[in-house]
């Protein structure tokens, strides 16, 4: 016997529909990054671009990178933000000018760019297709151990750096 | 309907997020708003990679490492995780210099920071 589906249905379980739900909310909270007058607004409008960035990680089968987004970057790098708007005062303001005199020529070098990554996209052979179904369910496994195992130099010099940014950012930021 | 993502769909929207955050990054003139554009240029790069994660790390780290058959791991997702701690590390860096910034100048308008130019 035949079943027959709902073409709505199918449509409501297909992830390239998820996919382009959150890309326009990605690319739509980017131009608000990039348009908006008030720097507060920006930095808000960033925010929904990490989840929806999130959103894409989890649609690709990647939960601990999504989970670490939504951790360090819409949740630590937000907040870090808001403090240094707090601390410098004077940007948020009615008569504030936004944008430098290179407007025009940075908006027709950034359409260009846009462009010529397209293009060459269009050139190379690009048809393979990400099957979402298929990913492997325990990144998380996955990606600790090869942390531990194959890129423990990387994972060593990734914690100095951050012992040394930490110090270089204590030593910029108090008073002399 | 087909359950797959066709991977320039990620490759364009990725283009056109790195080209917003280029025209944010260059357009802006104050220096929290250029962080933020670097930012979201940043994100489009860790976009690309965990596309091709999904469909090529696994198969291609097993067979790099066919002599350790325990390592099969999904490497655009490690470069992503590298990625955003040094991402990290550059706005703390950034916000840090900012305040500096502030200190010495009473703004953050990099329009205004002209010290260096002859």
């Amino acid at each position: 016997m035949e079943t027959t589906v709902n073409p709505v249905h199918l449509f409501f379980v297909n992830p390239l529909f998820y996919f382009w739900v959150f890309s326009f909310a990605l690319l739509g909270a980017a131009v608000g990054v990039v348009m908006m007058r008030n720097i507060v607004h920006c930095t808000l409008s960033l925010c929904l671009a990490f989840i929806c960035t999130a959103g894409i990680y989890v649609i690709f089968g990647a939960e601990f990178l999504a989970a670490a987004e939504i951790l360090i970057y819409a949740g630590a790098v937000t907040v870090l933000i808001f403090f240094a708007l707090m601390l410098s005062k004077r940007i948020i303001g009615r008569d504030i000018i936004y944008k430098n005199r290179q407007s025009i020529w940075a908006m027709l070098l950034s359409m260009a760019m846009a462009l010529v990554l397209i293009a060459t996209l269009a050139y190379g052979n690009w048809n393979y297709e990400v099957d979402p179904t298929v990913a492997p369910m325990d990144n998380t496994k996955m990606i600790g151990r090869s942390l531990m195992l194959s890129y423990t130099l990387v994972f060593w010099v990734t914690g100095f750096i951050l012992t040394i940014t930490m110090i270089g950012a204590l030593m910029l930021a108090k008073k002399d | 309907m087909a359950q797959v993502i066709p991977v320039y769909h990620v490759l364009v929207v990725s283009a056109l997020l790195f080209s917003i955050g280029l025209y944010g990054a260059m357009s802006r003139r104050n220096a929290i708003g250029i962080l933020l554009s670097l930012e979201l240029m940043l994100n489009a790069g860790c976009l690309n990679l965990v596309a091709f994660s999904a469909k090529w790390g696994p198969t291609f780290t097993y067979q790099t490492f066919r002599a350790q058959e325990d390592v099969s791991s999904p490497v655009g997702q490690i470069f992503v995780i590298f990625v955003i701690t040094i991402a990290a590390c550059e706005i703390a860096l950034g916000l840090a210099l900012i305040i500096a910034m502030y200190r010495h100048h009473r703004s953050i308008d990099v329009d205004n920071l002209n010290l260096l130019k002859w």
